[in-house]
């Protein structure tokens, strides 16, 4: 009988993935899973394969111990349970969660325009296209 | 009321609410980074500059 992974394919799924894997030197996945609260160890396992999603209220927890951002991993674990339309219309009603790394991005934005609210033009997209690899 | 407010051991400056300029931003962020949340890096903050500087 093969196991069902309904929720392989998500955002929240592939990240925790990456995170277990990029914490494993210094972590393993049952001090994850103890560190976020779980009993059960395999529950880091289920939810990084997909067999189970992420619930809201674990996402505190579950971010401390992947050394993440709390409103990062929020908004995908809303994304897995919702999906993507529902997600984007909690963003629209409201407002769009912004995450710390996305505050940095912002106050250096700030910074380098003196504060002046800069529109995003042809060029800085390009420029910043760049710095992403697209 | 603090201008900031302590999360999970990092401090976080009070943003406030988004201009339409910086909604736009944070949406292209998203986009171009496939949504992978990235830190900025000290390339990335250089384009950013040069890109952002008039002379």
């Amino acid at each position: 009988m093969t196991i069902k992974k309904p929720h392989a394919n998500t955002r929240l799924a592939k990240f925790v993935e990456k995170r277990v894997l990029e914490l494993r030197p210094r972590k393993s996945q049952i001090e994850i899973a103890n560190e976020a609260g779980y009993t059960n160890p395999n529950m880091i396992s289920m939810i990084r394969n997909g067999a189970t999603k992420l619930a809201l209220d674990r996402v505190p927890g579950l971010a401390i111990a992947l050394e993440c951002d709390p409103k990062h991993l929020f908004r995908m674990a809303l994304e897995q349970s919702l999906g993507s339309t529902a997600s984007r219309t909690i963003d629209e009603i409201f407002g769009t969660v912004v995450t710390r790394n996305e505050v940095a991005w912002l106050e250096e934005i700030r910074d380098a325009s003196d504060k002046s609210d800069p529109t995003l033009t042809l060029r800085l997209r390009s420029a910043l296209r760049g710095v992403f690899g697209k | 009321m603090t201008a900031c407010h302590v999360v999970a051991g990092f401090r976080l400056p009070d943003t406030g609410e988004l201009t339409e300029n910086e909604h736009a931003w944070v949406g292209f962020i998203r986009a171009a980074s496939k949504q992978t949340d990235p830190a900025p890096c000290l390339v990335g903050v250089q384009a950013l500059r040069r890109a952002l500087d008039p002379g």
